[in-house]
């Protein structure tokens, strides 16, 4: 018998081609909440576990835009309206020496913003429940780990361990609210 | 990563051929380009002819160049994605003997095109008198086709390498196209500078850029890269080589053009910027020329051409991926490319007197694409004497691999 306790299942892998494979049949399957933890990025992996195009390059563009809009508009508002100065007798409106500036307020907006938005959007989109920390260390060294989270609409422990063993996964065990293992 | 190891490959592709309409396009442009280059001297134009030969000349050389220092590039960063295209970058590098030769034929226009050719106005001028030890048509011949032979005989060894895997297999000749490779690319920065001086900035002799060979490197990385992609954008779009060449590869070259875009504007504009904030009258006749009326408008097409609207279309990702989209935009920046050159080309005419005015580039555009179309033909015939892929290069598998 399966304590309540248990927050998911996991077994892992060992190449990234094995992982690629195994993403792409719990995908089929029909589970929704599991991840693949890997040493590195594995090429592929967002089609094999069939995650949808992230929608910050949206804000990185927004961003881009207003940074490019910001600098112009406080350098023209400076330099031609607050404080007009005659710099080697160039216009006021002098826009080519705008350009720098402008380019780096658009890096810096879109950069920072994209960056601050994809840590908040990292909380908020990922599955309901992910493998407690540090429950499987071979992930930072050279193991594939599947996690299926026991929060899976699809959820039935039995049939997930069974599942996961077909996919020709080690280690397979359940986790529980210490990382520990309670299989 | 290693995954297609375990997949048997797909099934070799054999040769690529250009198709007949494209090979009698081309004949025809290249017919169509002499011609116009002879009736423009034989009517005494010869600053024109010349110049429009320049512009040809100089657009399909820079498509060898780019390739010969693509393919350097890519052993020494071992850029695998790129696999595949290697043929047809191989067989852009075969323009080098012909395109070589042709660029050399401006030695016969130099009185034409250039001020410092000409005894009689160096003698008069102290700055062209100054320059002399270096503007001198000796040195120019010396100069440009000492490079080109070094350019060859690399080409020659990048591709005989190749040939040779094709043939033996094993890892040998990618080192060894790695070490050449990086012997090639110091060899390359020197001397490619120094030929862009002596071919398109000494066009104005008394000017001067500490940008120049940056800028017209860029210029020849984003043509050949469009190139590039216009082929493998029909290749995909034809489904020729299904199974080697996928919207993966066509993203990553989508990418590479884009970046060569940003990085020409980054370019252009550092040049322009510091010349316009320092505004010494030396250095600002150059941009005072090709701001100022008649020519205004060609070097706002040229912005568009070569930075704003390329910059717009191949910002989606899926515009990069999309055949139907790469390859007009890639068309585009071929078009910008010569416009570009015009650009460069033109305003110089005229010897430091009344300057040539702006105009409808008619005649620079047919030869040049008789030169294009010449540089077809050579490309085509190259890349139809060996395997489409090299199938025995051991990256090959990653290459299959490749997600971008």
């Amino acid at each position: 018998m399966m304590p309540t306790s248990t927050r998911g299942l996991l077994g892992h892998f060992c190449t990234p081609d094995e992982a690629l494979a195994a993403a792409a049949r719990v995908r089929d399957a029909g589970y929704r909440h599991f991840d693949f933890l890997t040493p590195f990025p594995v090429h592929g992996m967002e089609e094999a576990m069939g995650q949808k195009r992230s929608w910050i390059p949206w804000v990185t563009g927004v961003l881009a835009i207003c940074g490019i809009l910001f600098a112009l508009g406080l350098q023209y508002w400076a330099m031609v309206f607050d404080w007009p100065l005659n710099h080697g007798g160039k216009p006021f409106n002098a826009w080519p020496a705008f350009i720098p500036i402008t380019f780096e307020a658009m890096v810096f907006w879109a950069a920072l913003g994209s960056a601050v938005v994809a840590v908040i959007a990292g909380k908020r989109d990922t599955i309901p429940q992910p493998p407690p920390l540090l429950v499987e260390t071979g992930a930072t060294v050279d193991r594939f780990v599947l996690w299926i989270s026991a929060t899976d609409p699809r959820w039935e422990p039995a049939e997930v361990e069974a599942f996961v063993r077909s996919l020709g996964a080690n280690g397979v065990r359940f986790v529980d609210v210490s990382g520990g293992n309670d299989a | 990563m290693s995954h297609a190891a375990t997949t048997p490959l797909p099934p070799p592709p054999g040769r690529l051929s250009l198709p007949l309409p494209v090979r009698a396009v081309a004949l025809l442009a290249a017919i169509a380009g002499a011609a116009t280059f002879a009736w423009t001297l034989s009517r005494g134009e010869a600053a024109l002819a010349w110049s429009a030969y320049l512009i040809g000349a100089f657009f399909t050389l820079g498509l060898a160049i780019f390739a010969i220092s693509w393919l350097a590039i890519l052993a020494l960063s071992r850029g695998t994605w790129a696999v595949t295209l290697r043929r047809p970058t191989e067989a852009m590098t075969t323009w080098l003997l012909p395109g070589g030769l042709l660029t050399l034929g401006i030695g016969f226009g130099l009185r034409a095109l250039f001020h410092w050719a000409d005894p009689e106005a160096v003698a008069a001028d102290p700055l062209l008198t100054h320059k002399s030890p270096f503007l001198n048509p000796t040195l120019f011949w010396i100069v440009v086709a000492g490079s080109l032979v070094v350019w060859i005989a690399f080409g020659a060894a990048f591709v005989r390498l190749s040939r040779r895997q094709d043939r033996e297999g094993g890892i040998t000749a990618s080192l060894r196209t790695r070490t050449l490779g990086a012997i090639f690319l110091v060899i390359f920065a020197l001397s490619f500078s120094v030929v862009s001086f002596y071919l398109l900035l000494s066009l104005d002799a008394h000017w001067f850029s500490t940008m120049w060979a940056a800028l017209v490197f860029t210029d020849v990385a984003q043509t050949g890269t469009a190139f590039l992609a216009v082929v493998a954008g029909l290749l995909v779009a034809r489904g020729r080589l299904a199974g080697f060449l996928n919207e993966n590869h066509l993203h990553a070259l989508g990418k590479m053009l884009f970046a060569w875009t940003g990085f020409w504007a980054y370019i252009y504009f550092c040049q322009y910027l510091l010349i316009w904030y320092a505004n010494i009258p030396e250095e600002t006749v150059y941009f005072l020329r090709r701001t100022t009326e008649s020519w205004l408008p060609h070097l706002l097409v040229v912005t568009l051409l070569k930075f704003v609207i390329p910059f717009l279309l191949l910002l989606p990702r899926a515009a990069k991926r999309n055949p139907r989209i790469l390859v007009p935009t890639a068309m585009l920046l071929l078009l910008g490319q010569f416009m570009e050159l015009y650009v460069m080309v033109g305003p110089a005419l005229g010897h430091g007197a009344e300057p040539a005015p702006g105009h409808l580039p008619g005649v620079e555009l047919l030869v040049t694409l008789g030169f294009l179309g010449l540089f077809t033909l050579v490309w085509g015939w190259s890349l139809a004497r060996h395997e489409a892929v090299p199938l025995k290069e051991p990256a090959l598998a990653a290459c299959l691999d490749y997600h971008s």
